[in-house]
This record gives C-alpha cells, structure tokens and sequence, in this order.
C-alpha cells in the first residue's frame, strides 16, 4: 500500500468516512424524506392535475440540487475541525484517494441515492393524485439535464469544501456571486472600451456572428461538460495537498 | 531517522518562529521535548508529522519528505495531540475503521494495553473521560507499531495510577526501530523515561543531550550555597534552600532533576552547554 491510488485503501477510507457519518446521513435522508412526502401528499391530494405532479417533481430537484450541494460543501468538515484534523490529515491515506472517495460518495452515490427517493416520491405523488399514467412522464429530457448540471457543479462544491474553513456552502456561494459579478463587470467594460465611445452603428460582421456562435456553442458547452469538473477536482486535489494544520 | 535541516518556519504576520532549527532524531530512543509556553514545542511536532510546512529547510522521516504526506510514510507515524475530538463510536468500531489503515497494526497488542489501561472494548469513546480518551489513543498509537510516536502532553488529564502505567507501557513498546518523542510542561512525568532531553527556546534547539551524558557531567544538588561559585552552572531560590547544577566532578551517575536542569538549560543554556562542548560520550 505505497502508491498514491490504492483500491483496497480507498475501500477503507469510504467505509470508514461512511461508518463515521452514518446517523447524520440517515437524520438527513429521513427528514428530508418526510418532508418531502408530507408536502407531496398535499398537494397532490388537493391539486390532482398533472401540472402539480410535474411541479412536485421539480421541487424535488431543487431539493436535490441544494441538498447535493450542501452534503458536498460538508464532506471535509472533519479536516476543518480544529481538533479532528490531525486525525484526518495523518491518516494514511492519500490526498489522490480523500478527494476521490469525497468526490464519489457525494456525486454517483449521492445521485444513485436520490434518484431512488425522487422515484419513490414521483411514484408515491402521481398514486395520491390518482394520476399513475403521469409518473413515467417525470423523468423526461430535464429531469436528466438537471443530473448532468449537478454532476458538472458539484464539484465547485468540493473545491469550496477544501479550500473554506467553516461555513463552506454560503462561502463558497459568495465566491460564486462574487465571480459572478467579476465577470459581468469585466465582459461589460471590455464592450464599453470597445464600442461604447465608438460612432460605430453597424451590426457585427458576418466573420464575427459565426466566431461568436461556434465559441457560444460549441467550445463553452464542451468546456462546461466536459474541463470544468474534471479542472475543479484538480484544484481541490491541490489544496489538499497543500492543507495544512 | 528523523532530520530537520535549516528549517525556517513563520506563521502569517507573525515574526519567525524557526530560524536554521536543525535536529535529527535516531530510533530505539525516547525524546523527551521540552520548552516554555509558545516555544514551538507542537508547531515543531506538525513539521515531524507533515502538519506543517517548513518556508524553507528540509524535514525528512524514514526517507520522506515530511510534507508530501505519502500513505507509506503516515503509516510509520502516530501523532497524539494535546487536544483531541474522537467520534461518538465504540473503541471496537474505532479500531476496526482506524486500524486497517496501518498494516503492523496488531489487535492482539491493543488488548493488552488496554487491559492495562482498564479500558472495556465495548465502552463508547463518547462515555469516556479525557484522560480515558487519552490512554486510548496512547494504546491505539502503540498498537499502530509506527516508527514515530509523537506525543504532545501525554499525561495531561491521567489520573497518579495511569502515570505509572504509562510510563511502564512506554517502556515497554520502545524498540531498536522505534522513535518516541514525548513534548510535556509536566517534566517529572518524565522521570526514568526518557533517553535524549530536547530543550526548545525561541524557536532555536538550545540543548540536546543523551540522558545518560547529563547524568555523568551534571549533579543535581538539593543546596549549593557551600560550593565554590566556580563549580555550581546554575542555583535557584528554592523554600530557604539553593538547589542548582554543579559540574559532576567525581564522574558518578548522578539522578537527573529534569525541572532544575530544564530552569537552568532555560537561563544559562551557554554555560551548561559549554561544559558539555569538550566532552565526547558514545551511546
């Protein structure tokens, strides 16, 4: 067990963490679990049109997006606490393999897990509005467009988990409004210095329209689904390695 | 072997720390670690165990780069911090999540020391008090069979009885292979312990020296105010008497008073240790 990437040690490690985190896990599943059913068998019992059995379905994906997120942002919470870290941080186990069994349990796994209670609440909604012929119509294209976005920002929230100390969900929400509003403002001055003080009326050329197209829709989606998770999961790697007491 | 060269070390926005700290550390010894209050005694035990980085300077262990946190390297080195949070799990489930991670780590010896201890297996770590905690982690530590103990304040919070068990089970464990280093305020604990003092001053190594070396050069005097001032490195005001370190003449083994010698290593490190300079003893 010397390498960098051990199977046989990532097992251990994800037992472990798992093992470590159980009873938070199964206090989270159920009470957002009951919740969630109490909410759904409401109104589906009081609105029963398919229109609240698609709107209960996006409610749960919202949960599912805002819960994944919180569960990620909390995933290192014991290499965060003053007097767990050292723990965590001698353990013998590679920075390569925390940040893969962190990464695992809180996006496949995660997902896996509640996909099945989405599956459970779709099936258990569409049955109390009497509507049972809806519920394959839940999981259309969107409902898959929702996983994949999850999959690809999520790891935003790993990388938050590793480089906040404390409050990792609402800094590193900050840090996204914040890139956010650097962006607006960079891209908004680079059109202001190029063209708001110009006479220049005209549209944009031909040359620029089919630039900015294949940019718009071919190189940032590919970007986005395919370099952005796997570039966060990078930085994250390095700042566990760098992490220090 | 465990080598610090050159190490400088500064916390942000605060003056050094660690300027040019050199120690090395060989195995089948126990280094007791000794200095005042912020003299950088845990900051140098996070360099030893990968907790820190050094600004510059090297610290290696067995042959790793201390910093790079390689698995095959932590698996050599069991850190037991002054202040610890264990899970709210039972000792069983513990060893079973922890253990495995260590591949010398030996069930059968972790039985023993905690039946030396009087630790029950099935007991919660949540329904312990802290220094039952403490004597947990010490026997979990032991059982890792890790090269490198690293024990900051040991026997903070263990009961007179524990002490003594501590100090056996310490004794017990140390092998040829083994490297212990224990950092304490609580020096007597110490006593018959340890092999190599360690005194840590402003965040220099201002004395390190064998046991056995300092019991052969130093005598540790219960009232100096009859001796030849000449002859007497260090005295303190002590209840209508002077106790101080007088150079052993006579050359006999003498018992080593690791309070008076820290005191006086802390004020006269210069004289002390010049009257060690011209003396070569093999160990």
């Amino acid at each position: 067990m010397t390498t960098e990437l051990n199977l046989k040690r990532l097992s251990f490690f994800l037992r472990r963490q798992l093992y470590l985190n159980v009873n938070t896990m199964w206090i989270a599943i159920v009470a957002v679990l009951g919740v969630l059913l109490i909410v759904s068998a409401l109104f589906a019992y009081f609105n029963p049109d398919p229109d609240t059995l698609l709107n209960l379905r996006n409610l749960y994906l919202v949960v599912f997006m805002l819960g994944g997120y919180i569960f990620t942002s909390k995933v290192f919470d014991e290499m965060h606490a003053p007097q767990k870290s050292y723990m965590f941080l001698t353990l013998p186990v590679s920075a390569a393999e925390k940040l893969l069994a962190a990464w695992f349990v809180t996006s496949p796994v995660y997902v896996l897990v509640f996909g099945l209670i989405i599956l459970l609440l779709s099936f258990f909604s569409s049955l109390v509005a009497g509507n049972l012929e809806a519920f394959p119509y839940l999981f259309d294209k969107s409902f898959f467009v929702v996983i994949r976005v999850y999959l690809v920002t999520q790891a935003i929230f790993v990388l938050g988990a590793t480089a906040f100390r404390g409050n990792n969900f609402l800094k590193t929400l900050l840090a996204l409004i914040v890139a956010a509003l650097l962006i607006s403002a960079y891209t908004g001055g680079l059109g202001y210095l190029l063209f708001g003080q110009s006479n220049y009326r005209g549209g944009p050329s031909d040359e620029f329209k089919d630039t900015a197209e294949y940019i718009f829709t071919k190189i940032i989606p590919m970007l986005f689904w395919w370099l952005f998770a796997p570039f966060m999961l990078l930085v994250s790697y390095f700042k566990l390695k760098e992490r220090q007491v | 072997m465990v080598e610090l060269k050159n190490i400088h070390f500064r916390y942000k926005k605060k003056k050094p720390l660690f300027e040019n700290l050199n120690l090395t550390l060989q195995p089948g010894f126990i280094y007791g670690l000794l200095g005042k209050n912020g003299a950088g005694k845990s900051s140098l035990l996070k360099h030893i165990s990968g907790l820190l980085y050094p600004d510059s300077g090297q610290c290696s262990v067995f042959g790793f780069d201390a910093s790079a946190r390689k698995p095959a390297m932590l698996e050599d080195i069991y850190l037991i911090p002054e202040e610890f949070n264990l899970p709210p799990i039972s000792l069983r489930s513990y060893v079973k999540t922890n253990g495995v991670f260590y591949s010398r780590f030996s069930y059968n010896q972790l039985q023993a020391y905690l039946a030396e201890f009087e630790l029950p297996e099935d007991a919660k770590l949540s329904t312990l008090s802290y220094g039952q905690k403490k004597k947990f982690l010490i026997a979990f530590g032991l059982a890792t069979n890790a090269r490198l103990l690293i024990m900051d304040e040991p026997t903070n919070g263990l009961d007179i009885p524990s002490k003594s068990q501590f100090r056996k089970i310490m004794v017990s464990a140390l092998d040829e292979e083994k490297i212990v280093v224990i950092s304490t305020h609580q020096v007597r604990d110490l006593e018959n312990l340890i092999d190599n003092v360690v005194v840590l001053e402003n965040g220099s190594i201002i004395f390190n020296r064998n046991i056995a070396e300092i019991s052969e050069k130093l005598a540790f005097e219960h009232d100096v105010a009859d001796m030849p001032a000449a002859e007497v490195l260090y005295a303190e005001e002590m209840r209508g008497r002077k106790a101080g370190i007088v150079k052993n003449a006579a050359g006999h083994d003498a018992r080593v008073d690791l309070e008076l010698l820290f005191n006086g290593v802390i004020r006269n490190a210069a004289g002390i240790n010049e009257h060690f300079a011209s003396y070569k003893y093999e160990y």
